[in-house]
């Protein structure tokens, strides 16, 4: 007599995971990885975060200036990136889709931020100017970059980060940000206004 | 006469500080016409204070520098961060799809093969059906009769946590066979030890529970002590050789920090090894979870090693983990996260949720075999480089004798059942499983089946008294070994083994952190049998209860 285990039919084939669907913004590469990555295989995790941990970080420092957060604000893009991996569709790029994940994650922050810096970069200012006749010639004007930009709203300066820091397009920051292009074009150019108008006043 | 005609000049546009201040954007971003550049830059010839203005609008415009990129260790530790938030949140979220397959697969899989086993059981033999009341389909991937064996009123206790009680603190042998020392030199004979305890091993592997928390197989070659066990932490010092560790860590239970000559790795629990080669160096397999190594002299953080990987600590290199880590991890196999059927024992495959570069996803693909070798293993390696003394296998403890007799001899009646029904030709080789300390745990496999096929006969109630052991050794699963033995007490009460069974109850409630029912336990063992073999044990842990004597 067989035995029991001998009899047994092979396990049913697990159904197949369905594939992100195919792209014309992804890579064959890209897709993999991606495949890999909402399976839960780690390793691939890995490779999509040493891929794009570089961009992120570069973002959130022009985005955000030289801020204490920063780190944090690295890992809940990335987390929140895992844990939306799964609901990537591929209609944009990889990079396109974490620039907009970075977006909605610093959204509430960037605001902060900014009502909170108000009134300090005005004291600064006033002091700034009020001291004018002592300063040298010499202007460290890196130094003065992320403080000129946190003078900007964060819409503005999102808009203008992404144009002028980040090379992307009007059309990428309409989808990164969810506007219509004339909003972002019109943002772009208050944008511009208003940091001629910092930099003249200072 | 003749004037010489002269032509009034052309008019100069007026480009002043306002306008060049305009246009200083476009010629930066290269959208100012040609003619409109070269007065811009004209008039910056001439202003100082628009230069200035200009070159502070140019340096806005390319931006600040860029950040540093943090090293490979920062880079490991952010990563291993994030993913404790993912693991987090997807815990929190449970509409969350993404990454959760990993722990949602392993159960349809098992509830797959389950209802696969149980049709075709029912087909093949119809006179095997329900009991107790509960659904003939209700089997686990193992083919148990899970229905049989789970009642339908029973309901998950949750896993006590910390360590609370200094009965707690004892370590058992489950397997194989090592020199056992107390920290004085004295060879301990008993197979309980506490901490303080040296464990060498010669050649053969041995598995030890600690504290009842995590299971440790150590290698052949391997020379460890136990150097602490409280409620914030379990120590353990590694001289030589290769350990592997299976630590299902529940909340508030002590972290576990393993001392290497060079370095110390953190865990929070995990399934892991750690060896020291013959240069004391220490490498670090990660096959679940994640652990922190830091270094031993400054206890400073030297890297977070993550499942799949394997770190070098003196060249802090990362590889993928091998077949030789595989390998020694696997009696630790069982899946306790994952394992959502309460009688499924390991079978010797490799888990889902362990991360091994190279091995199929297909659980079925997933056994050692398959396990990618890199580099040829040098067998000398880990043997002991020390002259050992002749007696030295002599004092070697084994798993208590007469435990392991009865055991084995279940076994054997279990072949025997299951021969005479002609149902399996595999018990041979489950057998032999058995005899080896590195394997025994795969001899659950065989023992399922005849639980499958026995479960229910009078003569085969010894299925569930092994069943109920093994499942506390290898799967630390002490309800169901709970409910397994205080069944098999319920259908046999006067049995040979019963008093085994009573000191398995009390072990099992003791090991869980049920301090109560262990006393409770313990002073019905030491009142039923005051001159039982288990008196000693149970003192020593709770010595309050000599008065029961």
């Amino acid at each position: 007599m067989h035995s029991v285990v001998e009899t047994l039919p092979s396990p049913p084939e697990a159904p197949a995971k369905s594939d992100p669907p195919r792209s014309q913004y992804l890579s064959n590469e890209d897709h993999a990885l991606v495949a890999r990555a909402c399976a839960g295989d780690e390793r691939a995790l890995r490779h999509f975060y040493n891929a794009y941990q570089a961009q992120v970080r570069g973002h959130l420092h022009r985005l955000l200036g030289a801020d204490p957060d920063i780190d944090d604000m690295l890992q809940t893009v990335f987390t929140n990136a895992f844990l939306a991996l799964a609901r990537f569709k591929g209609q944009s790029t990889i990079s396109t889709w974490l620039y907009r994940i970075t977006a909605n994650s610093t959204h509430n922050l960037l605001r902060q931020r900014f009502r909170r810096d108000r009134v300090k970069s005005a004291l600064r200012s006033f002091n700034i100017s009020r001291q004018a006749h002592l300063q040298t010639d010499r202007i460290d004007t890196r130094d003065e970059v992320s403080r000129v930009l946190k003078c900007l709203h964060p819409d503005l300066r999102e808009t203008f980060v992404l144009y002028h820091y980040e090379g992307r397009t009007l059309q990428e920051i309409s989808q990164i940000l969810s506007k219509p292009i004339s909003t972002v074009g019109d943002r772009l150019s208050r944008a511009r206004r208003k940091l001629k108008e910092i930099l003249a006043s200072s | 006469m003749s004037f010489s005609a002269r032509q009034p000049p052309a008019p100069q546009p007026r480009y002043r500080c306002h306008e060049c201040r305009e246009d200083a954007d476009l010629v930066l971003t290269h959208r100012a016409s040609s003619g409109v550049e070269a007065l811009y830059d004209a008039h910056l010839q001439a202003c100082a204070d628009c230069r200035r203005f200009a070159s502070r609008l140019r340096a806005t415009y390319e931006g600040p520098p860029q950040p540093s990129t943090p090293d490979l260790v920062s880079q490991t530790r952010e990563f291993a961060q994030i993913m404790g938030r993912v693991d987090r949140n997807a815990l929190r979220r449970p509409g969350v799809a993404a990454l959760t397959p990993l722990l949602r697969a392993p159960a349809a899989a098992a509830g797959l093969a389950a209802t696969a086993m149980g049709v075709v059981v029912l087909l093949l033999n119809p006179s095997i059906g329900p009991s107790d009341g509960s659904s003939g389909t209700g089997g686990t991937a193992m083919g148990l009769a899970g229905g049989s064996l789970r009642a339908p009123h029973d309901t998950q206790r949750p896993m006590a946590g910390g360590i609370e009680h200094h009965s707690q603190t004892f370590g058992r042998v489950v397997a194989g066979r090592g020199l056992l020392q107390r920290s004085n030199g004295d060879t301990i004979r008993s197979n309980s030890f506490a901490p303080g305890s040296k464990f060498e091993t010669t050649a053969d592997p041995l598995q030890v529970s600690l504290a009842g928390k995590l299971l440790a197989t150590f290698q052949p070659g391997a020379s460890v002590s136990w150097d602490n066990a409280s409620p914030t932490r379990i120590q353990l010092t590694l001289e030589r050789g290769l350990i592997a560790i299976r630590y299902d860590r529940e909340e508030d239970d002590p972290e576990l920090l393993v001392h290497t000559p060079t370095g110390i790795v953190r865990v929070l629990g995990t399934v892991f090894t750690v060896e020291v080669d013959d240069h004391r160096d220490t490498l670090v397999s990660v096959l679940r979870g994640r652990v922190e190594v830091l270094d031993a002299k400054t206890k400073r953080h030297v890297a977070a090693v993550e499942a799949g990987y394997r770190f070098e600590m003196a060249t802090s290199t990362v590889f993928d983990v091998s077949h030789r880590e595989v390998e020694a991890a696997l009696a630790l196999s069982h899946d306790a996260i994952l394992d959502e059927a309460p009688v499924q024992l390991p079978f010797g495959h490799v888990p889902e949720s362990w991360v091994v570069p190279g091995l199929p996803s297909n659980p079925e693909q997933r056994i050692l075999a398959n396990v990618p070798e890199p580099s040829p293993v040098d067998d000398n390696l880990f043997k002991s480089t020390r002259k050992r003394p002749r007696y030295a296998r002599r004092n070697e403890i084994e798993p208590d004798l007469a435990e392991d007799a009865i055991l084995r001899e279940l076994v054997e009646r279990a072949q025997r059942s299951i021969e005479q029904a002609e149902i399996s030709r595999d018990l041979e080789r489950c057998r032999e499983l058995y005899a080896s300390a590195g394997t025994r745990f795969l001899a659950a496999n065989c023992l399922s089946k005849f639980l499958q096929q026995f479960g229910d006969n009078p003569n085969a109630v010894e299925g569930r008294l092994l069943l109920g052991i093994l499942r506390m050794d290898f799967a630390q699963d002490y309800q169901v070994a709970e409910r397994e033995l205080k069944r098999f007490l319920a259908q046999a009460p006067n049995h040979k083994l019963a008093e085994l069974a009573v000191y398995k109850l009390w072990l099992g409630s003791t090991e869980d952190g049920q301090i109560a029912t262990a006393v409770t336990r313990g002073r019905a063992y030491l009142r039923r049998y005051p001159n039982g073999r288990y008196v000693g044990r149970i003192l020593r842990r709770f010595p309050e209860l000599k008065s029961e004597l």
